[in-house]
């Protein structure tokens, strides 16, 4: 059984929370951009600024933010450059940063973060 | 990415400027009625022009910038602050403590609440509880 914690994304500030999750002591975003190549630190840096923006209650293009269509109620978001893909959810505080990776993994990345999403919301079932 | 790093790079405030010309756009529009194409018309501009400072890739030069605030009935203020003001400003933020309760095999976090959920068929409800009769510890998980 995974160990679940959440943690401010480090480097931003905005309104509304900005979280990671961790799992197992790693965390989702923190550890996607340690194992980045230098070329997609600039997209990185990008994803950085959607995201603060979306915790702003600002717009995004729908070219940079998506809300996926979930299966249950709790919102599904991507932030998207050039080759990154970054999935969060809905929190009461803000968004949680579940899972990262790349265009030419979308859809297997899309899998992956709604199996870690179900995980991490049944473990804050009482 | 650590803060400090973060404000020093051109695509984090590219991106934001970007972001908000994309809502002031979005805004005119909206209120106004307009369409993409009666906006490019007024402007003397593509649709494609548009369309791109609409999906924020908005990069050209500094008297378009102007020329498309003043479209849209805005000033384009500029205020350029120090570096190291805005680090300061990080600094004071990042002494505030994440802290973690730790319970059994899930750990959860903390801020002077619990976060607690229920669900029913596919439906999740979140509820925040303010009892924090838990084991607490400072820093990372």
């Amino acid at each position: 059984m995974p160990k679940f914690a959440v943690r401010d994304i480090e480097g931003i500030q905005s309104k509304e929370r900005g979280l990671e999750l961790i799992i197992d002591g790693i965390g989702q975003l923190s550890e996607f951009e340690s194992e980045l190549e230098e070329c997609y630190k600039s997209e990185f840096a990008k994803i950085l600024g959607f995201i603060e923006s979306s915790l702003d209650r600002k717009l995004l293009p729908a070219t940079k933010f998506k809300i996926l269509k979930s299966k249950d109620n709790c919102k599904e978001y991507e932030f998207k450059t050039k080759h990154l893909r970054v999935y969060a959810i809905k929190t009461i505080d803000g968004k949680l940063i579940c899972f990262c990776g790349f265009k030419n993994s979308q859809s297997r990345d899309i899998n992956k973060f709604r199996a870690i999403k179900k995980r991490y919301l049944e473990s804050l079932l009482s | 990415m650590k803060r400090e790093e973060l404000i020093r790079r051109k695509e984090y405030w590219i991106t934001k400027i970007q972001i908000d010309l994309f809502n002031e756009l979005t805004k005119f529009l909206k209120e106004n009625k307009w369409t993409k194409a009666k906006f490019a018309e007024e402007l003397g501009v593509t649709k494609s022009y548009v369309s791109q400072i609409l999906n924020g890739d908005f990069d050209h030069k500094i008297s378009k910038l102007v020329e498309l605030s003043l479209a849209i009935k805005k000033a384009p203020v500029i205020k350029f602050v120090d570096l190291n003001v805005v680090d300061n400003r990080v600094k004071q933020v990042a002494q505030q403590t994440v802290v973690f309760v730790l319970e059994k095999n899930s750990v959860r976090q903390d801020f002077s609440r619990t976060i607690k959920a229920t669900k029913q068929n596919d439906n999740y409800k979140f509820s925040k509880d303010k009892d924090t009769k838990y084991l607490t510890v400072h820093g990372d998980c």
